[in-house]
C-alpha cells in the first residue's frame, strides 16, 4: 500500500511539475550546448549562462516586498514578481492573467484559475490560497478593507466564487490592481524580503530603500523568461540616471525627465523612447473657505491649459477633466478657456483694474497665494500659473511647501493647493471619485456632499451601461460646476531604452508593469 | 597740494612699502566690493528685460545680443535674473552678516565682562552649537521650517552668531583686565558705560575683520540652501536657486548654471580677498 502511494504521490509531483513547466522546456538546467551569440539555443529558448542581465533604476526608497501592504506591490509587480488575477491592458482594459475567466451573476462571481500555473517554488496556485491571500490583503492593508465584504469560497483547485453585497461592477478591475498580487502564504518565511510569487522573476538580493537584484524563475508558468535577471539601483536623482544612462550603465528607465527626454532624442541611434499618457493628474484645488464663488471660477477660465503644457516639453499634456474623454465617466469635462469670462467675474465682484494692472478693491489688490511643492515639477507648473494670473490682473504669490500633506492638506489653510493623483487606476472613476465624497481626504475644498455622495454610490452598484453613463455625467457636472478643482495637466509616461532592450513596461499608461518574460536585450 | 602729499616710495623702510601696498590695495578691493554692492541696489532697476516674464517661443535660448546670458528652461532673460539676483544674494548675505555680528558681539561682550553662570550657560549653549556641522545643522532647521529666504536665513544664522560671540568674549576679558578700566571704574562709570565707551571701541576693529571674512562663507551657505530648495521660494531669481534649476539642463543650456555659478564665484572671491586684505592689515597694525 505504502509502495502504492509512493508511486501515485512521484506520479502526481512529476505531473505537476510538468505542467509548471508551461510547456517551453526552458528551466535553469538548460544546457548552453548548441547556443547562439543572441543567447538562445537553436531551439530558439534562452540559454541562461547569468550574462543577461537588464539593468535599471528605482526611484523610491522603500522598504519592504510585501505584496499586499502599502503600495510595495506596485514594485514586486514592476520587477515581474508578483501577479495578479487579471490585468489591465495598454488600452485600459482588462484581460485575464492568472485567472482564465470571470462570470457574473448579480453579486455573485465565478473566477476560474489557469490551468498551469505555479509559484516560483513549483507548487501549483489554488483557489484556495487565492482566498486566503485576499483574506490577508483586507487584514495588512487597510485600504483594502472593503475585502473583508466578500464571501470567497474556493470550490475546488480551479475555481473561486466571490459574493459581494451588492452587484460589484468593478470586481475585476480592483483584482487587476498590483495590490491583489498572489503570494505562496504557506511557502514564504519572509514577506519582507523574498516573497514567493508566480511572476517571472525571483527575489535574489533585496536591500531595503535600496538596490534590489531579481533572477529568473526556472518554474514560470508562462513560457520562457528571456533574461538571465535584472538589477534595479536606487537612483532619485535624475542628473545621476541620465549619466548613467549616458555611460551605459544601465539599460533604460521609466519617467524620464523632459530635460533628459530632448538629450536622448538628439541621439536616436542609441536611445528608444517611448511616451505614453497616463491617468495621473496635476490638480489645484480652489479652497471655497478663503476664495469666493466668481473668483474661483474665473481662475478656473483663466488658466490656458494649452499654453502651459507647452513649457512643459512633453512631462503632462493638457486635460480638461479628471477622466479620459474615451471612458463612459468622462463624458462631461471641465469648460474650456475664457479670459474675456473671468475678468468680467472678477469685476462682478466689485474690483477694479489698478495702474500695475492688478485687480484691487478697497484699496486692497486681489492677491492669491499658490500652495505647491517642487515635484513632478509642480512648481514649475505654479510659476506657470502665476504668470498666467498675472497677465489677467490677478496678484499670484507661491508659497512652496516641502510636503503638501504635511502642511496645507492637513491644515486646510490655503487659497489655492496644488496636488497630484492617479485619478484612473484600473479603468474605473472610483479611484478618485472615493476620495472627494464628504469627508474623505480630496474633499478639503467643501465640495463633499450627500448629494453627490449618494450619486458615486449609485454609480458604484449600476451595471447598465446607458445609467452609468448619466450617473457618471451627473457627477462629473457638479463636480465641475463647484470649480473647487481645476485641473492642469496629465502625466505622461515617458521611457527611454538602449537600443536593443524591450520590455519596460514602457507602453502601459499604468506604472506598475515593468520588465516580463518577453524584456529582452542584445 | 597733490605733489606735496604724494608719497615718495623710496623714502620708506620695506616694512612701510608692504604696508602702503597692502593700504593700496584693500582700498581698490573696498571700491570694487562698494561698487558690487551698489549695484546689486540698483541693478534690479535698469534689468533688460523682465526677469519673471517667460517666453515659449525662446526657451533655453543660446546667449545672443538680445539675451547675453541666454535664457533658461522657461524662456526667462538669464542676465536680467542675475541681475535680480544679485541683491537677493547679495544683501541678504551682509543682513545675515551683520544681525550674527551684533547678536554674537554682544552675548561675548556680556560673557567676558560680567563672567559667572551667565558666561558658563551661554558659552555652553556656544560649544554645542559649534560642535554641530553648521549647514547641517542648517539644512534641517530649514528643512523644518519650510523653504523661504527668511527661514534659511534663521537656519544658518542659529549657528553663525557663535564664532563673534567666542571672539567678543576673549577681547572682553583681556580689556577688562586693563589698568585704564580699572581707572574708569574708580571714576564712577557704569558698566554700560565702560561696555560702550571702552571695551566695545577697542574691540570692534577685530570684530570687524571676522565680519568682513565670514561674509564669502555667509554667502555660500545661502546659496547651498538655496540650491537644496530650502531657500527663495520660486520664482524669486537668487544664485544658488538659479543653479539649481538650471542643473537638469546643464547639457542642453549650460548658460543657465555658468553665469549664476560665476557670479557666486567672483562675489565669494572678491569678499574673502577684501576679508583677507582687512585682516593682513589689522595684524600689520598690531604688530
Amino acid at each position: 500500500m505504502k509502495k502504492l502511494l509512493a508511486v501515485l504521490l512521484a506520479t502526481s509531483m512529476t505531473a505537476t511539475l510538468a505542467a509548471c513547466g508551461g510547456g517551453s522546456g526552458t528551466t535553469g538546467e538548460t544546457k548552453p550546448q548548441g547556443g547562439t551569440e543572441s543567447g538562445t539555443t537553436e531551439a530558439g529558448t534562452p540559454v541562461h549562462d547569468g550574462s543577461k542581465i537588464f539593468k535599471s533604476v528605482e526611484s523610491f526608497p522603500y522598504s519592504s516586498l510585501d505584496v499586499h501592504k502599502e503600495y510595495y506591490s506596485w514594485h514586486t509587480q514592476f520587477y515581474g514578481i508578483s501577479e495578479t488575477l487579471f490585468r489591465i491592458d495598454d488600452e485600459m482594459q482588462i484581460q485575464p492573467w492568472l485567472a482564465e475567466s470571470i462570470e457574473t451573476e448579480e453579486n455573485v462571481s465565478t473566477i476560474t484559475l489557469k490551468d498551469g500555473v505555479c509559484f516560483s517554488n513549483g507548487n501549483a496556485l489554488t483557489a484556495d490560497m487565492v482566498k486566503r491571500n485576499l483574506e490577508r490583503i483586507a487584514e495588512v492593508n487597510s485600504r483594502f478593507a472593503f475585502v473583508n465584504d466578500w464571501q470567497i469560497e474556493a470550490k475546488d483547485d480551479k475555481t473561486l466564487v466571490i459574493t459581494t453585497a451588492n452587484v460589484y461592477p468593478t470586481l475585476e478591475n480592483d483584482l487587476a490592481t498590483a495590490e491583489f498580487g498572489i503570494v505562496d502564504l504557506d511557502a514564504t518565511e519572509d514577506f519582507d524580503n523574498n516573497p514567493i510569487c508566480t511572476g517571472p522573476f525571483v527575489v535574489d538580493k533585496f536591500v531595503p530603500e535600496g538596490d534590489i537584484s531579481v533572477k529568473y524563475n526556472e518554474n514560470y508558468w508562462d513560457g520562457d523568461v528571456q533574461l538571465d535577471g535584472a538589477t534595479f539601483y536606487y537612483m532619485g536623482d535624475e542628473e545621476s540616471k541620465l549619466l548613467a544612462m549616458q555611460n551605459g550603465e544601465i539599460d533604460g528607465y521609466v519617467d524620464i525627465s523632459a530635460a533628459s527626454r530632448e538629450i536622448y532624442e538628439m541621439d536616436p541611434d542609441l536611445y528608444n523612447i517611448t511616451t505614453v499618457p497616463t491617468q495621473r493628474r496635476a490638480y489645484a484645488m480652489l479652497n471655497a473657505d478663503k476664495l469666493s464663488d466668481n473668483i474661483r471660477e474665473a481662475i478656473v477660465l483663466a488658466l490656458d491649459k494649452d499654453t502651459l503644457a507647452a513649457y512643459m516639453n512633453g512631462l503632462i499634456s493638457p486635460t480638461e477633466g479628471v477622466f479620459s474623454p474615451d471612458t463612459y465617466y468622462g463624458g462631461v469635462q471641465a469648460p474650456k478657456t475664457d479670459v474675456a469670462k473671468a475678468k468680467e467675474l472678477i469685476e462682478a465682484d466689485g474690483y477694479k483694474l489698478n495702474a500695475n494692472g492688478i485687480y484691487e478693491k478697497d484699496g486692497k489688490p486681489l492677491t492669491i497665494v499658490l500652495s505647491c511643492y517642487a515635484k513632478r515639477s509642480i512648481d514649475t507648473m505654479a510659476i506657470l500659473m502665476q504668470e498666467q494670473l498675472k497677465a489677467i490682473g490677478i496678484d499670484a504669490q507661491i508659497g512652496l511647501e516641502e510636503d503638501p500633506d504635511g502642511t496645507y492638506m492637513s491644515t486646510k489653510d490655503f487659497q489655492i493647493g496644488f496636488y497630484v493623483s492617479i485619478t484612473d487606476k484600473a479603468g474605473e472613476p472610483f479611484t478618485f471619485l472615493n476620495m472627494i465624497e464628504k469627508g474623505k481626504y480630496l474633499d478639503i475644498c467643501g465640495f463633499g456632499n450627500e448629494e453627490t455622495d449618494a450619486l458615486i454610490e449609485e454609480l458604484r452598484y449600476e451595471t447598465d451601461e446607458t445609467k452609468q453613463k448619466e450617473l457618471a455625467d451627473q457627477i462629473m457636472t457638479n463636480f465641475y460646476a463647484s470649480n473647487d478643482y481645476l485641473m492642469i495637466g496629465q502625466y505622461n509616461k515617458s521611457s527611454v531604452l538602449r537600443a536593443g532592450a524591450t520590455g519596460l513596461g514602457e507602453t502601459s499608461p499604468l506604472q506598475f508593469y515593468g520588465i516580463d518574460a518577453n524584456t529582452n536585450i542584445n | 597740494m597733490a605733489a606735496k602729499n604724494k608719497i615718495d616710495k623710496s623714502k620708506l623702510t620695506k616694512k612701510q612699502l608692504k604696508k602702503y601696498k597692502l593700504q593700496r590695495k584693500t582700498i581698490i578691493l573696498a571700491v570694487i566690493v562698494g561698487l558690487l554692492m551698489l549695484l546689486s541696489l540698483v541693478a534690479p532697476y535698469f534689468t533688460p528685460c523682465d526677469p519673471y516674464a517667460t517666453d515659449p517661443l525662446n526657451l533655453k535660448a543660446a546667449p545672443s545680443a538680445a539675451h547675453i546670458f541666454g535664457t533658461d528652461y522657461l524662456g526667462r532673460d538669464v542676465f536680467s535674473r542675475v541681475l535680480v539676483g544679485a541683491r537677493t544674494s547679495v544683501f541678504a548675505t551682509l543682513l545675515l552678516v551683520i544681525i550674527s555680528f551684533i547678536i554674537g558681539s554682544t552675548i561675548g561682550i556680556i560673557c567676558g565682562y560680567y563672567g559667572g553662570i551667565v558666561d558658563n550657560v551661554l558659552m555652553r549653549i556656544t560649544d554645542i552649537l559649534l560642535s554641530l556641522p553648521q549647514l547641517v545643522l542648517a539644512i534641517a532647521i530649514a528643512g523644518i521650517l519650510g523653504g523661504s529666504l527668511v527661514n534659511a536665513l534663521i537656519a544658518i544664522g542659529i549657528t553663525s552668531w557663535t564664532s563673534y560671540a567666542r571672539l567678543a568674549r576673549s577681547h572682553t576679558m583681556r580689556i577688562k583686565q586693563l589698568p585704564y578700566i580699572d581707572s574708569v571704574r574708580m571714576t564712577g562709570c557704569g558698566d554700560v558705560h565702560i561696555l560702550l565707551k571702552h571695551v566695545f571701541p577697542n574691540l570692534i576693529g577685530s570684530m570687524l575683520v571676522n565680519a568682513t571674512l565670514e561674509i564669502g562663507t555667509t554667502m555660500l551657505s545661502i546659496a547651498g540652501l538655496s540650491f537644496l530648495g530650502l531657500g527663495v521660494a520660486p520664482p524669486a531669481a537668487e544664485w544658488g536657486s538659479m543653479v539649481s534649476e538650471g542643473r537638469a539642463y546643464l547639457q542642453l543650456a549650460p548658460w543657465t548654471v555658468f553665469a549664476p555659478a560665476a557670479s557666486i564665484l567672483v562675489a565669494v572671491m572678491l569678499f574673502n580677498y577684501f576679508g583677507e586684505c582687512v585682516c593682513d592689515l589689522a595684524n600689520m597694525n598690531e604688530v
